[in-house]
């Protein structure tokens, strides 16, 4: 059941007034249900794996808790991080691994047989093993472990953020089940404004802007180094609205509930340094890489070598974990690296009181906002490339200079469909204005006048965004591109 | 009661997205009200797919059709192909409504002029074929008779997921045709609750008029704008609209499609039996009877308004036929034959031994140029000696 889809726009209402119309008691059970209903409609035999892992965490947590040594408590951590990373491999890694193994073994002539059967990911198991993992942890470093099963099954399973996060911690998600929330008017005003919101981003940005990236990135040997940078940059909009998209819809229909989930963006693209777009980017991702793997391999209070160590292993990693497959792995690796390169910049920075007093200046900080633009747009690349060989020729094209040699035409990129009105007629209108807009949000955001209007100009703007949504939503509509993680 | 609901109307009338909520609604029963005095043509569509280009055609078509010429991909290839090949000049397929040819050999059969007008669009099923009929073929633009070439594949394309979804039937329906199967076409839960969505809230049901005039105003800005004046033509790369239009409605531009004349030395037999592997799999006996019932209502539909209609069993290869699930094809063309006699319609079957050599084709379907050539000249002489031989009101009148 896809956020943007009638089914939802069904689901969600009749799930809203069952929960405030219910008795409190069984707000909670209803919310479970409804939970699992919504995980069902896509395979409803993987609803196992979701209860399986529940019962899985929720026992390991009481015993962690309970264990009256700590080598006691280790064994239950670690076999119940074992049993969730075994599970995440399974379904998502094997056919990487086994591939990767029968790539590596190939020159000494041993042969690996591919996997006889197939595995389908599992929607949004990243996400739920991640909440697990940092429960078992959290409650191994001394975390209250949650009592109730119910509640547990719920944090896990919460239906708007079930597939595609933002990755909650349950010491700020559970006890809100536990002090039950009452209706309010502004629960109601700000989860439709998020949801109206994330919706337009996605039908109206995101998706146009689909159409128009994935041409490019499939058949990148008829562009020049110039289209191929315009389609970075599509590519740069269509992740941030789509992903951002989802994670305002997941906010709204929590909000909804009265529930409060953490924000995952605070425009990225305004980021005047690799490590601040990472505060910026999927924030509830990077904040639990920083907890539960770069801090436990030694963090930054160690030597510096080490630190970068632990930089680049926790980055590459991290790209591992959105898809099996070489470009994210390397796309992880990039980021690394260009953390690694930042933390050297800062150094140079420390040490040369000039560069330190000139990069406090307004123009440089502009200057850093588009050069860390850039440098993420070249890690876009490695994510969006549909295989390691095209992604390497996409970026030689886009870095040689004699490809931009020979511009193509405003038309050649000039999508055919009408039917989509932000891209069609042309992207060059598209993306300035994009990128004007983020600016300006970053403005508002700042001067804190967003959070000043007035009602009658809120009401307005959801007006405005549920006509545009209406009428001009497509019939088909590509899933979230962070489902397939 | 009052008193009850009272606090409750108070609350909400401090909602924000509430009002926004009415204000919608109101501008809905605006809408709904004020709808007939906008000045809507509905044949405007903001996607122009093949059945669009037909459309105009037929309508600014200085003369009525005598003929009508029905049918998918296969009608399609023989009526470009072979008049590319017979006038010896490329066809463009946005512009080409008309058999050259036909109307020749007709012409010169019996010594008078005919006029045609084909309605042959790729992935044409017999749903489609009563949608074109019922909301184009009567009145002013009624024809005398209408030529159907039909194939199992109209009649069984197991990647069809309802009649409703074709854009052949979509356009139908925008044009205000097909109410009395409005709901049987919507074969899913979720396609009827669409429909009747569309029915209760005026702004759903006219999207398309909003997407229209928002890509008119569109256009006019960006030609004030811009340098480029014509904005209709298509310059984007073939495999990029492609993959586009995978998701995106049909929509042709008026360069899109070139059919060059026949060369032999030039011919290439494509293989493309594992296509119709996929359509011809898992026969759906529900999804043929369905076919046969709208084939019904055209023939019913034709009858009544005193239209001839000769269907035409297309010519295939052995080896595509032989892909159908064992038995098909000849209770299929029972079928066909019992419907035709129901309703008084000519079948003429070119789909016989030795009258299409593998020579005549492009592929185990699609006939080539020199195919579209025979296929017209065989069906001149049968249609002659079968309205001849019925000897009643038909195409040849």
């Amino acid at each position: 059941m896809l956020f943007n889809s009638i089914k939802y726009a069904i689901f969600l209402p009749l799930v809203v007034l069952l929960f405030w119309t219910c008795p409190q008691r069984f707000r909670v059970p209803l919310l479970l249900i409804a939970s699992y209903v919504f995980y069902m409609s896509w395979r409803p035999i993987y609803l196992l794996l979701i209860i399986g892992l529940t019962l899985l965490n929720y026992f390991a947590g009481l015993l962690i808790a309970s264990a009256k040594t700590q080598s006691r408590k280790k064994t239950w951590l670690i076999l119940s991080v074992v049993a969730n990373l075994a599970t995440l491999a399974y379904f998502k890694y094997a056919y990487f691994f086994d591939e990767s193994l029968a790539a590596a073994l190939k020159p000494t002539g041993i042969n690996v047989p591919a996997i006889p059967f197939e595995i389908v990911l599992p929607l949004g198991i990243s996400f739920f093993v991640f909440e697990f993992i940092h429960y078992v942890v959290d409650v191994y470093r001394g975390g209250e472990p949650v009592k109730s099963f119910t509640g547990f099954s719920l944090f896990a399973s919460f239906f708007p953020t079930q597939i595609a996060g933002p990755i909650k911690r349950y010491q700020d998600f559970v006890p809100q089940f536990l002090t039950q929330p009452k209706f309010s008017i502004d629960c109601l005003d700000e989860g439709m404004s998020l949801i109206l919101t994330g919706l337009f981003k996605k039908v109206m940005i995101a998706d146009n802007l689909a159409f128009f990236v994935q041409g490019g990135f499939a058949n990148p040997n008829l562009f020049t180094g110039l289209d191929l940078w315009l389609f970075t940059y599509a590519f740069a909009f269509q992740i941030y609205f789509d992903f951002s998209g989802y994670t305002d819809i997941a906010r709204g229909s929590a909000k909804l509930f009265g529930y409060k989930v953490p924000i995952n963006f605070n425009l990225p693209y305004l980021a005047a340094s690799i490590a601040e777009f990472w505060h910026r980017w999927h924030i509830s991702l990077s904040t639990w890489l920083r907890d539960y793997l770069f801090i436990p391999l030694g963090g930054s209070r160690c030597h510096r070598w080490l630190n970068y160590r632990n930089l680049f292993l926790t980055m590459t990693l991290g790209g591992l974990w959105h898809g099996a497959s070489m470009h994210y792995l390397l796309w992880g690796a990039f980021h690394g690296a260009m953390l690694i390169v930042h933390k050297e910049f800062q150094r140079c920075k420390d040490a040369i009181p000039l560069l330190s007093s000139l990069m406090k200046s307004k123009i440089a900080t502009v200057a850093s906002m588009l050069f860390t633009f850039h440098v993420v747009c070249i890690g876009w690349v490695f994510f969006r490339a549909e295989t390691t060989e095209s992604c390497f020729a996409i970026l030689r094209k886009m870095l040689f200079i004699d490809t931009m040699a020979k511009p193509s035409t405003a038309l050649v990129m000039n999508l055919p469909s009408i039917n989509y009105p932000l891209i069609y007629p042309s992207i060059y209108l598209l993306l300035p204005l994009l990128a004007a807009g983020h600016v300006l949000m970053g403005y508002l955001d700042k001067n804190g006048t967003i959070a000043r209007i007035p009602k009658p100009f809120k009401a307005a703007w959801c007006f405005a965004l549920m006509f545009i949504v209406i009428t001009f939503s497509p019939d088909k509509s590509p899933r979230f591109i962070y489902f397939q993680f | 009661m009052r008193g009850k609901l009272a606090p409750i109307f108070k609350t909400f009338s401090h909602s924000y997205a509430l009002w926004a909520v009415l204000a919608l609604l109101v501008l809905d029963c605006f809408i709904r009200f004020s709808v007939a005095y906008w000045p809507i043509d509905h044949f405007n569509s903001p996607n122009r797919s093949w059945v669009w280009w037909a459309v105009r055609d037929f309508r600014t078509a200085a003369n009525k059709p005598d003929v009508v010429l029905l049918g998918s991909s296969l009608m399609m290839a023989a009526l470009h192909g072979g008049d590319a090949t017979y006038l010896n000049q490329p066809q463009n397929v946005a512009f080409h409504h008309r058999s050259r040819i036909f109307e020749d050999l007709l012409t010169r059969q019996t010594g008078r002029e005919f006029n045609t007008f084909a309605f042959a669009l790729g992935g044409q099923m017999a749903s489609d074929a009563y949608a074109l009929t019922s909301t184009l073929l009567h009145g002013p633009g009624q024809p005398k008779a209408i030529i159907y070439g039909i194939a199992p594949r109209d009649f069984m394309d197991n990647t069809l997921t309802s009649p409703a979804s074709t854009e052949t039937f979509r356009y139908m329906t925008r044009l205000g045709g097909l109410t009395d199967v409005a709901w049987q076409s919507r074969t899913s839960f979720w396609e009827q609750l669409e429909y009747g969505f569309a029915r209760v809230s005026s702004i759903y049901d006219h999207r398309l008029d909003f997407v229209y005039l928002q890509n008119k105003y569109m256009k006019g800005i960006l030609k004030s704008l811009t340098a480029f004046k014509n904005l209709d033509e298509v310059h984007t790369p073939f495999p990029l609209r492609k993959l586009a239009l995978l998701e995106l409605p049909e929509d042709q531009g008026p360069n899109d499609l070139l059919i060059m004349p026949f060369k032999r030395e030039e011919h290439k037999f494509i293989d493309n039996l594992n296509e119709y592997r996929m359509r011809y799999r898992a026969f759906k006996p529900k999804l043929f009877e369905m076919q046969l019932s709208y084939l019904e209502r055209m023939l019913r539909f034709c009858k009544e308004h005193g239209t001839a209609v000769c269907l035409v069993n297309m010519p295939l290869t052995e080896e595509n036929v032989q892909l159908m699930p064992a038995g098909f094809y000849d209770s299929y063309k029972q079928r066909i034959e019992r419907l035709a006699t129901t309703y008084n319609a000519t079948v003429i079957d070119l789909n016989t031994p030795g009258l299409f050599g593998k020579e005549y084709f492009a592929d185990s379907v699609h006939m080539n140029g020199a195919g579209g050539m025979r296929f017209f000249k065989v069906l001149a002489e049968k249609t002659t000696i079968s309205s001849l031989a019925l000897g009643r009101k038909g195409i040849l009148q």
